[in-house]
């Protein structure tokens, strides 16, 4: 953040998709990795991993304005050679059905790191969605949003959702 | 590995069993999601319904309900400290989705029961993937759909198509030249699509990439090729019954869907599905045997930033498929 501050229309928009689509997709993802290490199931691990990736990619083209298609062989093109270093992450992980300990590791690792990178660029953060009592807070948040966007001429959130 | 069959695999799974994977017991969820069900019957779907799954699941409730016009939800409740994620949809959905299909051909292809027909898109294929391994909370209830095996059949469809337009990519980005990488990537992409196809012709559907090589493993499948390349690709392709095609000559490219042309001031733009305004776009169509010599890289980063997009010629697929089999 530059001593200016966040562009408002920004944070209404991309950021608030950005934001969401961590509490929607990554969070959720990082949860089930939680519950792959624990099992201690190598194969999961990585399936899981890569979930969590594809999720941190979606959640930054998000943040830039691009829409992920809900077409997965398209978003295979995207993810083949976008430059962020999640994707990259992705793109060098082993292939889970033959996975052993060692490429768990690795492939939890960089899935955690690449997820913690993403956090800290957030706009800000929402409850955790799916949790018992993130309804309340979640509400306010998106009445904020939405006065917010009201106040900049913007009409409601278009919520892509056409990629997950 | 296992044969190649026809009906839908349910993996032995009952309610009881799949609830106690999370700790809980039937009467918890079913009155977990009571407030919801206004006359409806409650299925288990998702991870758990497929036998897979582990204590940190959600459990997912599909509701079908008469009366509805359309579903509503997801609604979400707790039986205990465990998350149940509740659907209502209308109580003739899955026969409606069943009835579409019902006068569809299908023919016996290497890698199983392929049906003839347009496969639905990737929602609606989830959401029938997710109802054909759903399990009734109730015992007494009856099954959502009279014949599976033929839906079975498009959703088999579906992942044929996927690995054939995955395969076409793949070869459009190493002849394009792409980085080591990124070609490895798409053609790893392009096995994944393999393997889900090897796993829905043995009748296991479950939705989620992250259970792909959990389902493979279940299944006792063959995994230990590397697939870095077309070779690897072509080498693991053989023993799924995957057939030798040229890509190429049945994916087509054709412009996307989403692409729309606007004119600002005196300049005319085109702003793709993406979001991005572009000043040109490409405007090659055809199959991509034929489009794609001139410059793949072209084509390439033009199927990336959604101008074209790269769909399966039906009819070239099914005379690939049928040869000179007859459809039943």
């Amino acid at each position: 953040m530059t001593d200016e501050g966040l562009d408002l229309a920004w944070v209404v928009d991309h950021g608030a998709l950005m934001s969401w689509e961590y509490a929607l997709l990554v969070e959720p993802a990082l949860n089930d990795l939680d519950a792959a290490c624990e099992r201690a199931d190598f194969v999961l691990c990585v399936d899981v991993a890569a979930v969590v990736l594809r999720s941190v990619v979606i959640a930054d083209l998000a943040g830039q304005g691009l829409r992920t298609p809900a077409d997965p062989i398209a978003f295979h093109a995207m993810l083949a050679v976008h430059d962020s270093p999640a994707a990259g992450e992705l793109r060098d992980l082993p292939l889970a059905v033959t996975a052993g300990r060692a490429d768990a590791e690795l492939a939890v690792r960089a899935a955690r790191t690449q997820a913690e990178h993403l956090r800290a660029v957030l706009p800000f953060e929402l409850p955790v969605l799916r949790s018992r009592d993130s309804r309340a807070p979640t509400i306010r948040a998106t009445r904020t949003l939405l006065r917010l966007r009201d106040e900049l001429g913007l009409g409601p959130v278009d919520w892509p959702h056409e990629g997950t | 590995m296992t044969p190649v069959g026809t009906a839908v695999r349910r993996f032995g799974i009952t309610a009881r069993e799949a609830l106690a994977v999370v700790g809980r017991r039937v009467d918890e969820v079913h009155a977990a999601v009571a407030s919801h069900l206004d006359g409806g019957e409650p299925y288990l779907v998702g991870s758990l319904a497929s036998g897979l799954g582990n204590e940190r699941s959600d459990v997912d409730v599909h509701v079908f309900r008469p009366g509805m016009k359309g579903p509503d939800g997801p609604h979400l409740c707790y039986a205990g400290e465990t998350l149940v994620d509740v659907e209502r949809f209308p109580a003739d959905r899955p026969g409606e989705m069943e009835s579409a299909y019902r006068s569809a051909s299908t023919v016996e292809a290497p890698f199983g029961r392929v049906a003839l027909v347009e496969p639905p898109d990737q929602r609606t294929g989830n959401r029938l993937a997710r109802w054909l391994h759903a399990v009734p909370l109730r015992t007494q209830a009856a099954p959502l759909f009279s014949d599976d095996s033929l839906l079975l059949a498009v959703l088999v469809r579906a992942a044929f198509e996927d690995t054939v337009r995955g395969v076409a990519l793949a070869r459009l980005a190493t002849a394009a030249g792409l980085s080591p990488p990124s070609s490895r990537f798409l053609w790893q992409a392009a096995y994944r699509c393999l393997l889900e196809l090897w796993c829905r012709a043995r009748g296991d559907v479950t939705p989620g990439e992250k259970w792909l090589g959990c389902r493979v493993r279940r299944l006792a499948g063959d995994a230990s090729t590397v697939v870095w390349d077309e070779a690897g690709f072509r080498t693991a392709a053989g023993p799924v019954g995957y057939p030798g095609i040229d890509e190429w000559a049945v994916v087509n490219l054709r412009r996307s869907a989403g692409l729309r042309q606007v004119s600002l001031g005196d300049r005319a733009f085109y702003v793709t599905a993406r979001r991005r305004v572009l000043a040109t776009v490409c405007d090659l169509t055809g199959p991509l045997a034929w489009v794609a010599g001139a410059d793949q890289a072209s084509v390439f980063h033009a199927v990336r930033r959604g101008e074209v997009d790269l769909v399966v010629d039906r009819v070239g697929l099914e005379a690939v498929l049928c040869g000179d089999r007859e459809a039943k």
